[in-house]
């Protein structure tokens, strides 16, 4: 708040050399970048109107829950500028006032027209446990490392909606949408779901590069195993400034690789902020459980971005995949990959079929993650499925289906028919695939090559590494064709034919 | 013919809301008297369910509606309890029971699944119906009860799949085949022949065997459609179940909750003519939910060829009969949920349907459906396109050089058979054989849905008929 109260003091903020701690996080920046992310992304995500109001409420108090009200008058949206403290009593909240938050909001709205003559935009109601909550999430929070806090913070937000210890009104779409994702995840824990993730991504050093014509953000991100029971991750936050670096055109080649030098780093990725943001605001609009029909829609977006090379994004070094020679080499094979021509409005489609057509429009689907014949995690994920939309994801301890090792799908299957008397469709898949797969197509997606293709889809063929039970005909064909037919084949649906 | 049921117990049917498919069958059962009202110790038991393909639900029977009804009669004291059906064409039992893992599956619930199309094991009597052969399996015969458990979905012939239906395939998909019989001095097109005779053997087969307890699973019902998964087919939730002793009076009920026309059913009007069933809804006594405070509405299949959209077709259409409407219907929708890819390369193709089909608006890509639509455009136009005849470039190219005035000279024109056509004959046209021809007219290059749909059947499909297919 001090920051952003110099800012209109001078006339280039940017000059202001001064580090502050991102809220909620051990992460320090320079000032101006945080003050620039805050006017950026907080009228998009959250409220684009002025003056906000926080009130604290009692959690146990019925006829006035109001502990504390708090109104911080803002020029820009979401830059906070100025905090007042207002009388208790100013607005009079009782327990039967949250059921309706919309009427709370118009009531509190023109309590504070009339009494401070102040119309206020957004109001964020933390209830008193939310308080003590975020204040023991925030003790010591500087000591933690990044895994750590990580960890903590997806817990803290899980738990705050969750149990409603946080109410932001009007609700912005992003509550709305991780409040109802919450519900899907049911009992698992988001802080759970990220550990499984992490295990899979190997060791990596990149800087993205998120670019727009006010300001280019250089983040640079490493993970590296420690030896402990976490990852050593780092993030650096940094603007183009702070590395003395004179960069017009973030989507050439050499800009990036003046960066890729100055930092040292495996590999740089360039992102277009605004169109990162647009796919984000999408997404966050979306109903959930996602219907099939917006799901596709939102998988088109992806895909038709990640075709985009070159056009709204850029790596260095650049893939050899991209290659011309490379690619017209391959092509005489009869192997067509070009990653430029990804077929964005066949593949959503071409999934949802297969689906739908041979899983079932509505299925509980088991995910097993192994490691070499053995339980790599604790629990599994029963995936419920109704009419093609994901209703909810449950973790099942593999304890109650699976005895000490992974015996035959089918016992797994009957132990779990005993237990929880429904059918499940298991999938198995080896944590060795994913980790291949994550590698090949993101972290390691700069030395992707025609040959990795077929690594994956001759890991996918064994056993070992891909199972489904039943055998379903998608199965049945994954493992009846050759690796190179089963290339060729997914290749003629996933990359269009036609190169102009 | 088992007639063990007295009329007034046959006309209870019970119509059952609940929160789970497995309360509502086993409500159901109950409130018609208990399971052991139909099922005494020591009975063989068949379960007659739907089996269509390896396909997710609800192509086939709800998994957890068989297995409640499996334990219900294993509680009854049922010696035996053998599940079985005989799956759509080309498809084999053992194949589609392996990809589903419903051998094991019902082991593990005391049942056995037979496997009907295997002759050496499962004999299988010659039975005259309505001086007609059907080649029956003796283990359903030797049962002593039979249950039918029907997945209500949408069927563009009779607007949803009844459980007069699912009693149909208790004969092969061969023997299921209506072949094409003309009466003297009777219009087979006119008359919709097929489907009267469809309907003349589906209520014959159902009489070899008559359920002693129907049940028409509502519970989930496929809307848009079906009765098999399609690009535009959608899984409707109603939580309602049919329970009763008679499948005619089971099927009325069930069409008057989805708020359908008894009287224009010709399968049910029918089997009503020929006293098989109550179809007289004031002759039933309904149990549970109150029919006319419930009623479904649902989003029923496209009554029209064109209706159903298939990107960059026209469907041109003549006189065609149920036969060749049900399979274009199926064809167009695999089209449509196959092809999105491949229907944007091919540009544009027609669909000739039917006898006398209209002509079609381009001379590219003419698939012409059926027997009638073949023989009956033998002479159009579109068969045969006009070409200029070889012009002789150089010749052209010096007359510029040395400025020559044109010549009037006489355009010479030929005319050759149009090549853009595919013929997909049949009365009515197999859908598979229909697939490998499009394909192989197309070239798999430009249609890789296609391909991929037909590599997969091909897992499941008889490997004979696929050999022959190629060949």
């Amino acid at each position: 708040m001090n920051y952003n109260s110099k800012i209109n003091l001078v006339e280039s903020p940017e000059e202001i050399r001064e580090q502050v701690r991102i809220p909620l996080t051990p992460i320090h920046i320079e000032g101006y970048l945080l003050y620039y992310l805050f006017e950026l992304l907080y009228p998009k995500f959250v409220n684009d109107q002025q003056n906000i109001l926080d009130i604290i409420l009692s959690d146990y108090d019925i006829e006035n829950k109001v502990l504390g009200i708090y109104l911080y008058k803002t020029k820009k949206a979401g830059i906070h500028e100025s905090i007042e403290e207002l009388p208790k009593d100013l607005v009079i909240i009782k327990e039967k006032d949250i059921t309706d938050m919309n009427q709370l909001f118009n009531m509190v709205q023109s309590h504070i027209i009339d009494k401070k003559n102040v119309k206020i935009s957004s109001i964020r109601i933390f209830t008193r446990r939310g308080i003590d909550l975020i204040n023991t999430y925030c003790d010591n929070l500087e000591k933690y490392s990044i895994y750590e806090f990580l960890h903590r913070f997806l817990d803290l937000i899980q738990k705050l909606i969750n149990k409603n210890l946080i109410y932001l009104l009007p609700e912005p779409n992003i509550y709305k949408f991780l409040k109802d994702f919450f519900k899907v995840l049911n009992n698992l824990q988001l802080s759970k779901l990220f550990r499984i993730i992490e295990s899979f991504i190997s060791n990596f050093a990149t800087v993205l590069v998120f670019y727009s014509r006010k300001l280019n953000i250089i983040t640079e991100i490493n993970k590296r195993d420690s030896k402990l029971n976490e990852s050593d991750i780092s993030i650096n936050l940094r603007t183009t400034k702070d590395l003395d670096l004179e960069v017009k055109q973030y989507l050439s080649n050499n800009s990036l690789l003046l960066i890729q030098k100055k930092l040292n780093s495996e590999s740089v990725v360039s992102l277009n902020q605004d169109h990162l943001i647009s796919f984000f605001l999408d997404l966050f609009d979306l109903e959930i459980p996602i219907k099939k029909e917006n799901f596709k829609l939102i998988l088109q977006k992806f895909i038709y971005g990640i075709r985009s090379f070159e056009i709204h994004w850029n790596l260095v070094p650049r893939p050899r995949i991209y290659n011309t020679l490379i690619r017209f080499l391959v092509r005489l094979l009869g192997i067509n990959i070009n990653f430029k021509k990804l077929s964005h409005w066949t593949i959503p489609d071409m999934f949802f079929s297969l689906i739908d057509t041979y899983f079932g429009l509505n299925s509980n689907i088991l995910l097993i993650i192994v490691n070499k014949n053995r339980i790599f995690t604790k629990s599994s994920l029963l995936l419920e499925i109704e009419n093609s939309s994901l209703k909810k994801i449950i973790l099942i301890d593999n304890s109650e289906i699976i005895k000490k090792k992974i015996d035959s799908l089918d016992s797994i299957r009957n132990s779990f028919l005993e237990k929880f008397g429904t059918n499940p469709i298991i999938v198995r898949v080896d944590k060795n695939l994913i980790q291949m797969i994550i590698s090949v197509l993101i972290f390691k997606f700069y030395k992707i090559k025609p040959l990795s293709f077929l690594k994956v889809l001759k890991m996918i063929k064994k056993e070992e590494y891909f199972q489904i039970h039943p055998r379903l005909p998608p199965y049945q064909l994954i493992r009846k064709m050759g690796a190179i037919s089963l290339l060729k084949l997914c290749l003629s649906m996933i990359i269009d034919k036609h190169e102009f | 013919m088992n007639n063990n049921s007295s009329i007034a117990e046959a006309t209870q049917v019970a119509l059952i809301k609940s929160t789970t498919s497995k309360d509502a069958v086993l409500e159901g059962i109950s409130k018609l008297g208990g399971i052991s009202k139909f099922v005494k110790e020591g009975d063989l038991v068949f379960i007659k369910i739907n089996l269509r393909n390896p396909s997710g639900f609800p192509t086939n029977t709800n998994f957890d509606v068989i297995s409640s009804v499996i334990s219900l009669c294993t509680d009854a004291g049922a010696k035996e309890i053998y599940v079985g059906s005989f799956p759509d064409q080309h498809v084999k039992i053992k194949a589609l029971a392996d990809a589903l893992d419903l051998q094991t599956l019902f082991n593990k619930c005391r049942a056995k699944l037979l496997l009907l199309d295997d002759e050496e094991k499962y004999s299988q009597e010659i039975i005259n119906q309505n001086s007609k052969e059907f080649k029956v399996p003796s283990a359903i015969l030797r049962c002593d009860k039979i249950i039918s458990i029907n997945q209500v979905n949408v069927d563009p012939v009779f607007t949803c799949t009844l459980n007069l239906l699912n009693s149909y395939s208790i004969i092969s998909n061969e023997a299921q085949q209506i072949k094409k019989h003309l009466r003297v001095g009777k219009d087979y097109l006119h008359l919709d022949q097929y489907k009267k005779d469809l309907i003349s053997n589906i209520l014959a087969v159902f009489m070899i065997k008559k359920p002693d307890l129907v049940i028409n699973d509502l519970f989930y019902v496929l809307e848009g459609a079906g009765p098999f998964i399609y690009k535009d087919s959608n899984l409707k939730k109603t939580g309602f179940m049919v329970i009763g002793t008679d499948a005619v009076a089971v099927d009325s009920i069930t069409l008057k909750l989805l708020n359908i026309d008894i009287s224009k059913q010709d399968l049910l009007m029918e089997a009503r003519d020929k006293k098989i069933g109550i179809a007289d809804l004031s002759e039933i006594k309904l149990i549970g939910e109150d029919i006319d405070k419930n009623k479904l509405d649902l989003n029923f299949c496209a009554s029209k060829l064109e209706d159903v959209e298939v990107k960059n077709t026209d469907i041109k259409k003549g006189r065609l009969c149920s036969g060749c409407f049900n399979q274009a219907y199926h064809l167009l929708n695999l089209m449509k949920s196959n092809m999105t890819k491949d229907l944007k390369y091919i540009e544009r193709q027609s669909l000739l349907i039917g006898e006398k089909p209209q002509e079609p608006e381009s001379l590219e890509n003419i698939l012409i459906f059926g027997d009638c639509a073949i023989n009956s455009t033998k002479d159009r136009t579109f068969r045969k396109i006009i070409i200029e005849k070889g012009k002789n470039l150089i010749e052209k190219a010096k007359n510029k050089i040395k400025k020559e005035k044109k010549k009037k000279s006489k355009n010479k024109t030929k005319i050759i058979s149009n090549k853009q056509i595919l013929e997909l004959p049949g009365c009515p046209p197999d859908i598979l054989k229909c697939i490998s021809s499009i394909i192989k007219y197309y070239g798999k290059d430009e249609v890789p849905g296609l391909n991929l749909y037909y590599n997969l059947i091909s897992t499941y499909v008889d490997s004979k008929k696929i050999e022959a297919m190629k060949k």
